[in-house]
């Protein structure tokens, strides 16, 4: 599902027949993104996904030319840990379903030969409006970086409709513009283990909020649980951390970076965000622990008493 | 020279406590009517002046004369103001009675003046009314959220009035002790 | 009795005890709780329901409809005709800043917080 949730949309200065005008047409795009971009739904990416495994060239839709060379390019920074060549390993752990079917995580040899088969999408050629895959394990999954890549898609449209100051926020990951009559939007981030919210912070002009948590989907078997955030070295669930938020320019970097960090875990996360470029960042490791760039430190008003969080300058 | 409203013409027994009575339910009746004609800024917020009067008829001739001076103001105010028995007329009574409970309670306990029974007074009248209202009236719990302003205010007056009652009954004494 | 601005010692201790009583008064009422529920179709504000007013709502989607239930100060997802019952297995909601959206049937519902402090909030 490209878009796990509903998307609430908040102006400042319209009117209200220009901010239902401005919704209603947000609304059109994500609908129309949601089944362009599914990628296990009978649609433009979903037909991609039947042909990529035939290995011959074929004609793909336009429309997602930009998007897969964006994803590329961040996958490429990213070092991998971003792979949205990921859709066969998402199929064998369920999570392509909504909800889930019951049932074990999948047979360790069954992930063990995705990883050897180790689908990127290096093996995808791009000849033109033409396309193959070198290898027959690539399906395309954007699950990762399309709720960012379609918020900045809403955004554009927004501001070619003449709004300025306006919040996309597509279930709880968002891209605000301008203001709200000057002062800044304040957005809470969400307490990923506890009720409430943990910290805020003020943006304006045009900043993404992007968090990948494990407690956004996932499932219990005999008392393990297994969350959806899959990394592509091992094919099992990352590790470590509990969270992720990233704040950056583009909706599409921000998403596609949150992701990446979950995967590369509570050490190695630095070099992952500088590589990718980001800057502001927090991580909530499975302890409790929060870590935060020093970017970061200077955005964020705790809500609550947190512990003292270790600050990570960028290598 | 009698006035015509003399009670005793009628033939009945007049005390001195009785004109006492009158004459300060007479003044908080005055005062009552004077703050239902004065616009509030917040609405339902008044400074409860009349609540003075009664304090210092508690305090200068005792619990009886208060209880009558502050049932009468919300009798004879309601009805000169055409609210008897409307849900006003039962919001001020209701205020009336706790605070005037919360007067009989206090106001045997050493060292205390104006403001230390005032405040507490003030304060009963708007839980009294909140809680008539609460039970008859708008039975909706978001009407509790506006308890605390009320309070607060409630507070306020108290203490203000409290201290002009304080005043007042110095006076009344210094001009007794120069008489 | 002597008094120090207007106030003896007993006055002192009562308006003190009046003061935490008011302290008390505004943490306990004036906590940032919820207290509306937003409702919205497919983005569309359909309906603010008032958490104290016990009630049920009816609305309208692709799918069919959607029922909500208002009692005790919460609100739930009573039926909804999606496939997953995703929304109906959240349960109660009442925090501010609470969201459970139905995506299939487009429904969504979000409690305000009695202040809105977050223009967004993020997860």
């Amino acid at each position: 599902m490209a878009f796990g949730t509903l998307v609430s949309l908040s102006f400042y200065g319209l009117d209200g027949e220009a901010a239902s005008r401005a919704t209603a047409a947000a609304m059109e795009d994500f609908r129309y993104l949601h089944s362009a971009w599914h990628p296990y739904e009978p649609g433009p990416l979903g037909r991609v996904n039947e042909l990529l495994p035939l290995q011959g060239w074929f004609t793909y839709p336009p429309s997602l030319r930009p998007l897969l060379l964006r994803a590329r390019e961040l996958s490429r920074a990213s070092g991998g840990l971003f792979n949205p060549a990921i859709g066969e390993l998402v199929m064998l752990w369920g999570f392509h379903e909504d909800p889930r079917r019951e049932g074990p995580p999948p047979d360790p040899k069954a992930v063990a030969e995705w990883v050897a088969a180790a689908p990127s999408l290096e093996d995808v050629e791009l000849r033109g409006l033409e396309m193959r895959s070198r290898n027959p394990r690539v399906r395309l999954d954007f699950g990762a970086f399309a709720k960012g890549y379609g918020v900045d898609r809403v955004i554009e449209h927004l501001r070619e409709l003449g709004v300025e100051n306006a919040i996309v926020n597509a279930g709880g990951d968002l891209r605000a513009i301008g203001s709200k009559g000057g002062a800044p939007w304040v957005v809470g981030i969400r307490d990923p283990r506890g009720p409430g919210v943990l910290a805020r912070i003020a943006v304006s002009g045009d900043e993404s909020v992007f968090t990948s948590g494990d407690y956004e989907r996932f499932f219990e078997y005999e008392g393990r649980r297994y969350h959806h955030i899959l990394d592509p070295r091992s094919g099992y669930p990352a590790r470590g951390l509990v969270s992720v938020t990233v704040v950056a320019g583009e909706g599409a970097l921000a998403d596609a970076a949150a992701t990446a960090l979950m995967v590369a875990g509570p050490e190695d996360w630095p070099q992952v965000a500088r590589a990718m470029g980001v800057e502001q960042v927090m991580v909530i490791e499975e302890g409790g622990g929060i870590q935060l760039t020093p970017a970061m430190v200077r955005r964020l008003q705790w809500e609550k008493p947190v512990p003292e969080p270790r600050v990570r300058p960028l290598p | 020279m009698r006035s015509i409203s003399e009670p005793e013409a009628a033939g009945v027994a007049v005390s001195s406590l009785d004109r006492r009575i009158a004459g300060l339910a007479a003044l908080a009746v005055v005062i009552h009517l004077a703050e239902a004609a004065l616009p509030s800024p917040l609405p339902g917020i008044k400074p409860g002046l009349a609540n003075v009067v009664v304090l210092y008829a508690l305090l200068r001739h005792g619990l009886q004369v208060a209880l009558w001076v502050g049932l009468l103001r919300v009798l004879v105010g309601s009805l000169l103001l055409g609210t008897f028995l409307s849900p006003g007329f039962f919001l001020s009574l209701s205020g009336a009675v706790a605070s005037l409970a919360v007067l009989a309670l206090m106001h045997r306990l050493p060292g205390l003046s104006g403001p230390g029974l005032a405040v507490p007074a003030a304060m009963a009248h708007v839980m009294g009314q909140f809680l008539t209202a609460y039970v008859w009236f708008i039975p909706h719990a978001g009407l509790f959220h506006l308890l605390p302003a009320f309070l607060t205010a409630a507070l306020l007056f108290g203490l203000a009035g409290g201290l002009a009652v304080n005043r007042l009954l110095d006076r009344g004494l210094a001009r007794e002790g120069r008489a | 009795m002597t008094r120090r601005y207007g106030l003896t010692r007993g006055d002192r201790w009562v308006l003190s005890a009046a003061l935490l009583a008011l302290a008390a008064a505004w943490a306990a009422l004036g906590g940032d709780e919820g207290g509306m529920a937003l409702v919205t179709q497919e983005g569309r504000v359909v309906a603010r329901l008032d958490l104290e007013r016990p009630t049920r709502l009816t609305v309208d989607g692709p799918l069919g409809q959607t029922v909500l239930e208002v009692a005790e100060g919460r609100v739930r997802f009573l039926s909804s005709p999606c496939r997953g019952q995703l929304c109906v297995h959240a349960g109660w909601l009442s925090q501010g800043g609470a969201f459970v959206a139905c995506l299939p049937n487009g429904v969504a519902v979000r409690i305000a917080a009695r202040s809105e402090r977050y223009d967004a909030i993020n997860f």
